[in-house]
């Protein structure tokens, strides 16, 4: 692969030309260099709307392929500057990139990285209340969020709303987070449990967690396709959502991997499993 | 002497007869034209150019006959004879020919109630369709002449036009006094001509000519207004005043104004309970939704009135064209009548009328008549406009679409994505005025659509999902004339989140086994990303695809039998590939892969049979079953499958080799569901499909029946339309879809 046809290739997809650049053709090493995210960063700004998808799909894809933690096959975005790229570059566009950046960031970014973003992440909520923002904020946890989440809410009910209610509950209401948790607890239905641990997960607080944790060890299964599956692993999943660097979230769901899960999960949320 | 004629209005008949020559349509329509034989003859020689009655009854009847208008009225006509199209005879007046002959009311009977002269005029057999016929050597008396072609008047309505009645006003001979005409009636307009605006207004009921007028014969035209309180109840007279010779009695003939109602209900379903068109509505047009392609029942409700006076006692006709349209005697009918011209004695008409339901198969413009037989085809009428509008699915469309298959009962409908949009496509078939259709959104703030402020044939409306919500089947109504017309289609908008995916690929191959290498080293990501989300935008999943380590496959040690293949266990946890959390989704991508079980028992070479360890992993032998043995590739053999008996599968072949103890039976698969979830390499051009199908089974969707379904291998839909899954379930498949 070589680095001067990835930059002409960059230079082209800047141009709107058309070029398909492999993420290994820009790196150095396993470090982005700053010129090459300050470029992208233009071209984002700059570009039209098809220029900027394909540019912002670059930059995450650079970001996965400089994370030590994709040798693991696990999809981390924590380079600071990459996500200030993707959200200076993004938010407040109404387009595929901004749908694109959102998306990518509330599944693989730790929430520590996207703290300094609070304001522009709350403002783009602000200008574009959609399914993508609220998603975001969920992961982000702005305080200044709150007045703008409940101001959505006005006098909708949380119960017929699963989008309010999760960002609600991510961002502090015991209510909402109650309305989640107490049917996670009760039901045994295999698929529905599934669903409620995937919300639980995106509103990550401690006590969502912590009741996630508590169903470690739940001997309910389900059918997927001609496979089955442990409900185990929907719970580890929706729980590694806040923890996507932990080693022990880091591998598979063989007993071993499994066991480390629940050792920290004890120690995490000092729960006790029997 | 007849002649008949296919012109639409009956029979010509031409009679010279010895005291006129008549023209008429069909011989119970008398007294249409009637003239004296020598001034038939000589206008016949002059070309019938002086008299324009005469030439405007020729220039009417000649088109219905196959001639055109544009040569000479005398030419035209003698050609008639000359072909033999039209008989001429001088003779004998035939008894009732050319005359109504019917005083009963008849819808059909000419002027009638002729006085009979002095002095023995000769008078029409008939009784009628005739007038005071002096005799020819009777040169001192002059005799009024009122002649009338037909003694019914079809009562105009504000929507239809009938045929006015012609009265003619003459003077048998020259004559220099004055003519009175009266009408008893104050039911009659008058008109100086058959189809003009320009009245003749009558002074207390009467009008005076001058003699010298009615030397060369006067014609007015009479329209009924209203209808006759009883039969023949309008006089109309002429007499003769003053002048220098002595005058005749006053001639009279007597006319019934015969009102006809079709009354028009148009199709159920009105908020406020349907009401009767009026006359300008049933004019300007009433719309119908055809009625085939919609659960609603659309049909509009005819009644044919009893004609006033009720004691006419002529026929009505209700003509319905058969092309597009069903006529039913009930509502629920099933079974239209086939003929599209039904006649009825108006005498035997129930007193509220006769009612039929109407449907509508195809658009377009149609107009239902209630005529008065031999009188008048049009006495009422409906415009009817049959409209059609139909949602499909279009090639815009963001999410999914389920016609339903059109089954009875059920309406299409469409998914979308919470604070998006999506498009449906509409089908305008039939007038495209602008409030034909009216569209209602039942909840706006879950669903609302945008249709276009210019109607159009074809277009896509905008269906725009409330922000945040997941609701399920919020109904987008539309309905003819107004938001409380009838229904005639029905949208339901299912509203979900966006369920957003990420895939990360791994390329895998086994350093030790040469049959793991991939065939397709690499494919475009975006391409496949574009591929999946064709299929999946339908449940509202938006899928990314990442692949790692830049496409390049990386080394891992799976095939530990050599078989250059991923073997699974029916049911069974995956014993080998260990990869990444629920999100992102980690798709290992391996050159084949098999599912299956080890044989319980050997399989020796000539059985046709293999037996497995329990029955569910026979349960999906249906096509092929293939038998392989660990580090052995040579023993592999791959055989039909007749049938499966609990845990045993009969081949429809026998074995050619022995498959002992540590065999596996299987088959191959293209993808497999779970964590991670597995594609089969030589699968990739369909690699779309397939892992779309199972992305669905991780979202809990199980397999189902129907070949084109995304969960049956090589379908692509996604139903609404509950399907039976493999689980035995008959449910809807989005309403699998978390909302």
């Amino acid at each position: 692969m070589s680095k001067s046809a990835g930059y002409e290739d960059l230079e082209r997809i800047c141009a709107g030309e058309p070029a398909a650049v492999k993420p290994q053709q820009l790196l150095d090493g396993d470090r982005i260099d700053d010129a090459i995210i300050d470029r992208i960063a233009q071209g984002l700004d700059e570009g039209d709307a098809a220029v900027r998808l394909r540019l912002a799909r670059l930059l995450i894809d650079l970001g996965f392929a400089a994370e030590p933690l994709s040798q693991s096959f696990v999809l981390v975005q924590r380079d600071p500057r990459v996500i200030a790229a993707l959200l200076g570059g993004s938010l407040g566009r109404a387009d595929e990139a901004r749908l694109l950046v959102l998306q990518m960031l509330a599944t693989t970014a730790p929430r520590e990285v996207l703290e300094p973003h609070s304001r522009a992440i709350t403002a783009d909520l602000l200008a574009s209340p959609d399914g993508e923002a609220l998603d975001l904020v969920a992961k982000a946890k702005p305080p200044q969020a709150v007045a703008v989440v409940r101001k959505l809410i006005g006098n909708t009910s949380l119960a017929d709303n699963e989008q309010l209610l999760v960002v609600s509950a991510a961002l502090g209401n015991t209510q909402a987070e109650r309305l989640i948790t107490e049917p996670f607890v009760a039901t045994s239905d295999p698929w529905e449990k599934a669903r409620l641990a995937n919300m639980l997960g995106q509103v990550g607080t401690w006590t969502a967690l912590r009741t996630l944790a508590n169903d470690l060890r739940t001997q309910l299964v389900r059918e997927i396709g001609i496979t089955k599956q442990s409900l185990r692993e929907p719970i580890i999943g929706a729980i590694a959502e806040s923890f996507p660097t932990q080693p022990e979230f880091v591998g598979g769901f063989d007993d071993a991997s499994c066991a480390a899960v629940e050792r920290f999960c004890q120690k995490h949320f000092a729960i006790h499993l029997d | 002497m007849q002649k008949h004629f296919s012109s639409g209005y009956g029979p010509l008949v031409i009679t010279i007869a010895d005291g006129a020559l008549e023209l008429s349509v069909r011989s119970s329509w008398a007294g249409c034209w009637a003239l004296p034989v020598p001034v038939a003859l000589s206008r016949l020689r002059q070309g019938l150019r002086t008299d324009p009655y005469a030439m405007l009854k020729l220039m009417g009847w000649l088109p219905l006959l196959g001639y055109k208008q544009n040569g000479g009225i005398e030419e035209q006509l003698l050609r008639l004879v000359s072909n033999g199209d039209v008989v001429v005879r001088q003779g004998p007046r035939v008894g009732g020919g050319g005359g109504g002959g019917e005083r009963d009311g008849g819808g059909d009977g000419a002027g009638s109630g002729h006085a009979t002269p002095p002095g023995g005029h000769a008078k029409p057999a008939g009784g009628s369709g005739k007038t005071n016929t002096p005799a020819a050597d009777d040169d001192a008396m002059v005799y009024p002449v009122i002649s009338l072609d037909r003694s019914v008047a079809v009562v105009r309505r504000a929507h239809t036009r009938p045929y006015r009645r012609t009265v003619s006003l003459r003077a048998d001979r020259p004559f220099d006094g004055k003519g009175v005409f009266t009408c008893s009636g104050e039911n009659i307009a008058w008109y100086t001509s058959s189809t003009g605006d320009e009245r003749v207004e009558l002074s207390s009921g009467s009008l005076t000519i001058e003699g010298a007028v009615l030397t060369g014969s006067m014609t007015i035209y009479a329209e009924a207004t209203a209808p006759s309180a009883a039969l023949d109840d309008v006089l109309l007279s002429l007499r003769l005043e003053g002048g220098s010779k002595e005058r005749g009695p006053q001639d009279d003939v007597t006319l019934t104004c015969v009102e006809v109602e079709l009354e028009v209900v148009p199709a159920p379903g009105f908020a406020d309970g349907g009401q009767p068109l009026s006359d300008e509505e049933k004019g300007s047009g009433m719309f119908l939704h055809v009625n085939r392609d919609t659960p609603d029942a659309h049909r509009a409700t005819l009644t044919v009135k009893r004609a006033r006076p009720h004691a006419f006692a002529g026929k009505l006709v209700l003509n319905v064209p058969t092309a597009g349209l069903n006529l039913y005697e009930e509502l629920d009918d099933l079974t239209p009548l086939k003929q599209s011209a039904i006649t009825f004695d108006n005498a035997a008409l129930p007193p509220a009328g006769l009612c039929f339901t109407l449907e509508a198969i195809t658009p377009g413009s149609r107009q239902i008549t209630l005529g008065i037989e031999g009188v008048e085809a049009a006495a009422d009428s409906l415009m009817l406009e049959v409209v059609r509008w139909r949602f499909s699915e279009s090639p815009n469309q963001r999410n999914g679409y389920d016609d339903m298959d059109g089954d009875e009962g059920s309406w299409p409908h469409i998914s979308v994505a919470s604070s998006r949009s999506t498009v449906v496509q509409v089908d305008v078939d039939g007038t495209l005025r602008s409030n034909v259709f009216h569209v209602v959104d039942e909840a706006p703030n879950v669903a609302r659509c945008e249709p276009p402020q210019v109607p159009r044939r074809q277009f896509d409306l905008p269906i725009v999902a409330g922000q945040y919500l997941q609701r399920a089947a919020s109904k987008i109504d539309v309905h003819l004339y107004g938001p409380r017309g009838p229904r005639c289609a029905r949208l339901e908008a299912h509203v979900y989140k966006t369920r957003s995916i990420t895939l990360y690929l791994v390329r895998i191959e086994d350093p030790t086994s040469p049959g793991t290498r991939l065939s397709r080293p690499f494919y475009d990501v975006q391409d496949l990303e574009e591929a999946m989300n064709k299929y999946l935008k339908q449940a509202v999943v938006n899928v990314r695809v990442f692949e790692h380590n830049g496409g390049e496959p990386i080394p891992f040690v799976y095939d530990l039998d050599k078989s250059g293949v991923l073997k699974l266990l029916t049911f069974g946890k995956n014993p080998v590939l260990s990869f990444g959390r629920k999100d992102p989704w980690v798709v290992v991508i391996v050159a084949k892969i098999l599912f299956g079980a080890p044989l319980a028992r050997p399989a020796l070479a000539g059985s046709d049979r293999l037996e497995l360890p329990d029955a569910s992993a026979t349960a999906r032998y249906k096509k092929e079953i293939e038998v392989t043995m660990p580090g052995d590739p040579a023993q592999a053999e791959t055989l039909a499958v007749e049938h499966v008996i609990g845990a045993t599968v009969i081949t429809k072949t026998r074995l050619k080799k022995d498959h002992l103890l540590g065999s596996m039976a299987g088959f191959t698969v293209r993808g497999f569901s779970g964590s991670p979830l597995l594609c089969n390499g030589s699968g990739l051009p369909l690699a779309g499909m397939i892992l779309a199908h199972e992305v669905m089974h991780n979202l809990g969707f199980g397999h189902v029946k129907p070949e084109d379904n995304l969960l049956n291998a090589g379908g692509t839909r996604l139903r609404y339309k509950p399907l039976t899954d493999h689980r035995k379930r008959n449910k809807s498949q989005w309403d699998d879809v978390p909302r």
